[in-house]
């Protein structure tokens, strides 16, 4: 039998103890007896022990007070540096492109592009990243694919199993908002490989501030499924600098589109494997170091 | 500046009994790298981390109160060994099946009983935080203020009359029993 208004006050009474002879006999008798009831009882005697504890409720809440104010100081910080490290990047790149585009020596065949290039490495990791404006394979650095040891696709099922992917993890809650919310169809259309659903999904996001990061993160991970690593590796450099997500996993899934991407750069790919390998609390740092013995055996 | 500095296990043990926000900081700062690792590497995300370091500062805070930290182990042994467990738990939950191997060394570190409680309270609070506003407010009310009567109840809610508050008590109560039973993990933590 369920539980009835009637039985609380009992129920009360039993938890804190204050139930004696007959009462008492009676209330064990029936927990024995009826078991839907006793199910109902412990329900309610747990429900009712987490929000005793005051002392432990208290402890709770302030860490996950002091928790939002680390998160708080942490963005902000990382915002200030990015605000340092894109004012002179975006400003190299202006004079960069201006060079480029007035130098006399920018003409096709002379092969002069690629060494003015060469002292501009964001210009250059850009480049690298565009087949539309990819330079001569002959004067290119090889890149690990040149390592006879892995073919592409080895190195693409590599990326494809070590990518950092929460959403496969994440819990949608609710069935209605399962059906209402936007974010969770996308990554319900994700989960179920149909990524340019989800792609297209995660682009309506983006008018969203508040879901921004996610929607990119996503829209980095689809394109990333769909062998689009050019876009991916856009997506993830964007959710970067969005600062609100960790950038541990972030800086990792940036470096598995350099793994799995064709015409890869040896020193793109290093760079960004030895910033992480540089950093022995960085999240991934054991899984950088595993990647690396792979590669170099 | 002051939450940078490490402290000693002795010095986060006394913040975790007084609160004292400057030490705490701290050991929240420190320990999120540990327990970052820990979740990333089982592909957790952001909230995970943030879950799994409250819930480890809580079983800290019980352990202490309870008498049972060891104070021959580290505090940061004791981190990673209840959040490598705790996430294991959280994974299982999930539907990972593959528990880590550092399981075996909870009976060393004893926390094994405060782990289920956290396990359950946080299943507990969770299934709370789906009721309406107004159903989580009276249930967290009553339970939260053991020597209320139903009287003060109705005063603090503007109701007309104990009857109206022992009624709401009784169907916001069925209503968290129906959302407990709804999850297929409820037998767990009963």
């Amino acid at each position: 039998m369920v539980m009835e208004q009637k039985d609380i006050p009992i129920i009360e009474a039993w938890i804190k103890g204050k139930l004696h002879g007959d009462d008492l006999l009676s209330f064990e008798k029936r927990m024995t007896n009826d078991a839907e009831w006793a199910e109902e009882v412990k329900i309610y005697r747990y429900s009712k022990e987490t929000f005793s504890d005051k002392e432990r409720l208290e402890f709770r809440k302030k860490i996950e007070i002091i928790q939002v104010d680390i998160d708080k100081e942490e963005s902000n910080k990382k915002g200030l540096k990015w605000y340092f490290i894109f004012i002179p990047i975006a400003l190299l790149g202006l004079i960069a492109w201006y060079w480029i585009s007035s130098s006399p020596i920018n003409t096709p065949g002379t092969g002069s592009t690629i060494e003015a290039i060469d002292s501009f490495p964001e210009v250059q990791d850009k480049l690298l990243l565009d087949d539309t404006l990819k330079p001569n394979e002959n004067t290119m650095e090889q890149g690990i694919s040149s390592n006879p040891k892995f073919s592409d696709k080895e190195l693409i099922a590599m990326a494809d199993s070590k990518i950092f992917d929460p959403l496969q993890e994440i819990n949608l809650r609710s069935e209605t908002e399962k059906q209402n919310n936007l974010l969770n169809k996308a990554i319900s259309d994700y989960r179920q490989g149909s990524y340019r659903k989800a792609i297209q999904k995660a682009n309506e996001l983006m008018i969203n501030d508040s879901l921004k990061s996610n929607a990119t993160l996503l829209l980095g991970l689809a394109h990333f499924r769909l062998h689009e690593y050019i876009e991916a590796y856009a997506a993830f450099q964007q959710v970067l600098a969005l600062s609100e997500l960790a950038p541990d996993p972030l800086e990792w899934n940036i470096l598995m589109t350099q793994l799995a991407q064709k015409n890869r750069s040896e020193k793109t790919f290093h760079q960004l494997l030895e910033k992480i390998l540089s950093d022995k609390q960085h999240s991934y740092y054991d899984k950088a170091f595993e990647l690396k013995k792979v590669i170099s055996n | 500046m002051a939450a940078k500095v490490k402290y000693t296990d002795q010095e986060y043990l006394s913040a975790i009994r007084s609160g004292d926000p400057i030490i705490l900081k701290s050991l929240l700062v420190v320990t999120k790298k540990i327990i970052a690792k820990i979740v990333y590497t089982g592909n957790g995300t952001m909230e995970d981390i943030l879950e799994v370091q409250s819930s480890v500062l809580e079983i800290l805070f019980t352990l202490d109160r309870n008498s049972k930290l060891d104070i021959s182990k580290s505090l940061m042994a004791y981190v990673h060994t209840i959040a490598t467990r705790y996430f294991a738990q959280i994974k299982r939950k999930r539907g990972n099946l593959n528990l880590i191997k550092e399981v075996e060394m909870v009976q060393e570190f004893g926390f094994e009983q405060e782990l289920i409680e956290m396990e359950r309270m946080n299943f507990f609070k969770g299934k709370l935080k789906l009721l309406k506003e107004g159903c989580k407010d009276l249930l967290e009310f009553c339970w939260s203020n053991e020597d209320a009567t139903m009287q003060d109840v109705a005063k603090n809610f503007n109701w007309a009359s104990e009857n109206v508050a022992s009624v709401r008590k009784f169907e916001c109560t069925k209503k968290l029993i129906r959302l407990v039973k709804a999850d297929k993990l409820y037998n767990e933590y009963l």
